[in-house]
């Protein structure tokens, strides 16, 4: 039992190892090699949202 | 349309460096406000020239009888034009604006062959461009009917980024670019052009009914909440791309374009620059333009949703479209070719933004990921291991705390794989785009300045 978790730990520690490393490269990749990859924002229009009704905790809702 | 310099007859045209017209030959420079006066002083020295050359040829006069002020109705009887009743005015007015309307709402386009005023050479001009060079003698021109009465654009922004600038920028953004190749930052140019991309700015009312969905703890178990958000916003001047062959995700990366810097249009703002009248008319830009509200609005309104996890599940968007004005924005467009491919590269040309992704260095990237692997794997295995063994072993397997821990586990490492993929496509989507043969086709299917 002991051989088998160790596999199953050390797959778990591999797999979550190399995800990091896989985000981070290719979050690095694209930061340098994707330039301007953005669009206009809400401030870019001077547009500001008007809430007129505002309510949370609701049990239901009316589709 | 061609400006002249009135000193020398040479072409006009605008310089961003000096905010003026300026002439190619003799460097006199003029400001914008003036250019109707130097047209004038332009063609009276061109009239002169005309006369004293046709002197010679035509010696006679032809002489219109009668004075241009006196009409006569259909009994003969004199009558001031001016005198007309205004109902005829108003008619004229109401029509006018319809027609306008009816103008603007679709675009009908076709192509013309022009004869350059310059050298006589003649262009055959595409169904969309309303400034260009000749081909022959590379003369500045602008293709006036395209810019006046009904479609003349409302406002414009003038390039503030010169032609040498759009280029530097490129390449020091690119030489900043750690997994971009070095072939690739060595590139050649092959067309940098700066062109007026035509725009829709819309004016529009969104109101929407919008229910999201949280989760909460009440003890031990997880209760599903709504929260309810009823908002509204006035969208003024947002940008809708009203060219058919730019695509808009590439027009939309160019934004945030600063609004504040809109001027009046004027044509001289485009001598020397190439230039499209738009081909998507206000009715066929209005779905892109609630869609581009949508996204804006509902990010908007999530940001007052403070509950984590929550996700939008019912909407009733109500948008009314109130105005569109037409305006001209500008862009540089560069192309390069690269081991067969052909890339087009954007700069925005009132703020310097750059669009543009590019292949990675494979030898660099593989590098960077198997050194990174190596050191996560080292930190993560003995975890991993001590972690599995003490709750399966220990904790007990048949334990719920171990059942969260593989579950968690899965998920964490699920987490991490699907955002790899998702970082990795959207960059493939930015190369493609940069890449597209229709953006390229866009920049180079103009006439080349000699």
């Amino acid at each position: 039992m002991l051989f088998i978790f160790t596999i199953v730990g050390l797959l778990f520690g591999l797999s979550i190892g190399v995800g990091i490393a896989a985000v981070i490269t290719i979050s690095a990749m694209k930061k340098s090699n994707d330039i301007g990859d953005s669009q206009g924002t809400l401030r870019d229009f001077d547009a500001t949202i008007d809430i007129l009704n505002s309510e949370d905790g609701l049990r239901k809702y009316i589709p | 349309m061609v400006y002249k310099c009135p000193n020398c007859g040479a072409d006009l045209e605008y310089s961003v460096e000096q905010n003026k017209m300026v002439c190619r030959f003799c460097e006199s420079s003029f400001e914008v406000s003036e250019m109707e006066e130097v047209r004038r002083k332009a063609q009276a020295m061109q009239q002169s020239q005309t006369k004293q050359q046709s002197q010679p040829i035509f010696s006679h006069q032809t002489q219109f009888s009668g004075s241009s002020d006196t009409f006569k109705d259909f009994f003969g009887q004199n009558y001031d034009p001016s005198q007309i009743g205004d109902y005829n005015t108003l008619l004229d007015r109401k029509d006018e604006k319809e027609a306008k309307i009816q103008a603007r709402s679709k675009a009908t386009l076709s192509m013309q062959i022009m004869k350059c005023t310059s050298c006589g050479g003649e262009l055959a001009i595409n169904g969309v461009e309303s400034s260009t060079f000749c081909a022959y003698c590379g003369q500045a021109t602008v293709v006036v009917d395209r810019v006046e009465d009904y479609l003349q654009p409302d406002y414009i922004i003038p390039f503030k980024i010169p032609k040498a600038d759009a280029e530097r920028i490129i390449r020091e953004r690119m030489n900043d670019g750690f997994f971009i190749p070095k072939k690739f930052k060595n590139f050649q140019v092959e067309k940098l052009r700066g062109i007026y991309i035509p725009f829709w700015l819309m004016d529009l009312h969104y109101h929407d009914i919008q229910y999201y969905k949280y989760t909460v703890k009440q003890g031990k178990s997880t209760v599903t909440k709504y929260a309810l958000r009823e908002a509204q916003t006035d969208f003024k001047k947002l940008t809708t791309d009203a060219s058919l062959k730019l695509n808009d995700t590439s027009s939309s990366r160019l934004e945030p374009f600063d609004m504040r810097q809109l001027k009046e249009f004027q044509a001289e703002y485009m001598s020397g620059y190439y230039a499209d009248r738009f081909d998507l008319g206000i009715d066929e830009v209005k779905p892109a333009a609630r869609s581009k509200a949508a996204e804006l609005f509902d990010a908007g309104v999530k940001e007052t949703v403070k509950h984590s996890g929550a996700k939008l599940v019912s909407k009733k968007p109500r948008v009314d479209f109130k105005d569109a004005q037409y305006a001209m924005l500008p862009a540089w467009f560069l192309t390069f070719k690269q081991d067969h491919q052909q890339y087009t590269i954007l700069v925005n040309g009132q703020t310097g933004k750059m669009v543009g992704a590019f292949p990675f260095d494979k030898a660099k990237a593989i590098g960077v990921f198997v050194a990174l692997a190596f050191v996560f794997s080292l930190i993560m295995v003995p975890i991993g291991v001590t972690l599995t063994n003490y709750m399966a072993l220990d904790v007990g397997f048949d334990d719920r705390i171990t059942y969260f821990y593989f579950v968690i586990v899965s998920i964490v490492d699920g987490f991490l794989w699907t955002s790899a993929v998702k970082l990795y496509m959207r960059m493939k989507r930015s190369i493609s785009l940069t890449r597209d043969s229709d953006i390229n086709e866009f920049v180079k299917e103009r006439q080349s300045r000699s």
